[in-house]
């Protein structure tokens, strides 16, 4: 699937792979391990996607409420769904017919 | 005897292999943390920062050794991406369309670079405009004061030229 839409993202099989992870559980903030673990991508194909994403404004990312001294780690970057993400997903998902995080009402789990 | 040898020589290569085993366990996340600092500093400042940190934090959440070393090694492949991706984000200074004036390619003192025009004499690219075109795309390793002498004597040959040849723009 290669598609350009409003906002210049191309959708690839790979990207969708991602997005739909999100437009599943679309309140989940999910971490880059995580992202790798669920969709079984290699962190260098993931990486510059999850930047396009966000640039783009399909997703957004917080770094994790923690103090890296005290926590004796580094802060996890946490990414999660917007609402125009998700439109766009679930469009380009009904798209190629694949069944996305729409609610049987028509509105999208995001509002619900 | 052989029997001997043979048991002893397996519990030497059992021994071998198990410390081959831990030193790779013990080793291999600092390595692959190595990879990933590595990989961040080879990026604009910008995303250095903040990448670094998380790439990190993503090493820590992965788990086994090999699996550490892959995602590590990733990061290292995601550079290329990510600078091609944030060049084409900036803002670019379009050069000038080419017309009867020559263009050319200057270094600006700040390390970026700007286009400037100079009239186009009548018999195409002069020894001012040669020279001033190679001062250009050499500057970047000669003094700023050489620089702008440099320039000054183009600029006087340039002046002198077109006196004697007023027609020439």
């Amino acid at each position: 699937v290669a598609r350009n839409d409003e906002v210049g993202i191309r959708l690839t099989q790979a990207t969708l792979r991602v997005l739909k992870q999100f437009v599943d559980e679309p309140r989940k903030e999910r971490s880059g391990a995580e992202i790798i673990r669920e969709t079984r991508m290699f962190s260098g194909t993931l990486y510059p996607m999850l930047r396009r994403l966000e640039r783009a404004g399909w997703l957004t990312a917080s770094w994790e409420t923690v103090d890296p001294k005290e926590a004796g780690r580094p802060r996890q970057r946490f990414y999660r769904i917007t609402a125009l993400g998700q439109r766009l997903t679930c469009e380009a998902l009904n798209e190629i017919g694949v069944p996305s995080g729409q609610t049987a009402a028509g509105g999208f789990a995001w509002n619900s | 005897m052989e029997f001997v040898a043979t048991v002893v020589g397996l519990a030497l290569a059992w021994v071998i292999g198990t410390l081959i085993t831990e030193q790779t366990k013990v080793s291999t996340p600092i390595v692959a943390s190595w990879i990933a600092r590595r990989a961040a500093r080879r990026l604009p400042q910008d995303l250095r920062v903040e990448l670094e940190e998380e790439w990190l934090a993503v090493l820590e959440n992965t788990p086994g050794p090999l699996l550490k070393l892959k995602t590590a090694v990733g990061f290292y492949c995601a550079i290329g991406r990510l600078l091609a991706d944030q060049l084409r984000d900036q803002p670019r200074e379009n050069p000038p369309q080419r017309t009867s004036s020559f263009v050319c390619r200057v270094p600006d003192f700040a390390g970026g670079e700007s286009y400037d025009e100079f009239p186009q004499t009548r018999d195409g690219e002069t020894e001012f405009q040669k020279l001033r075109n190679l001062v250009a795309h050499t500057s970047y390793a000669i003094p700023e004061r050489t620089i702008v002498e440099l320039f000054r004597l183009i600029e006087k040959q340039h002046k002198s030229f077109n006196d004697k040849d007023p027609d020439a723009n």
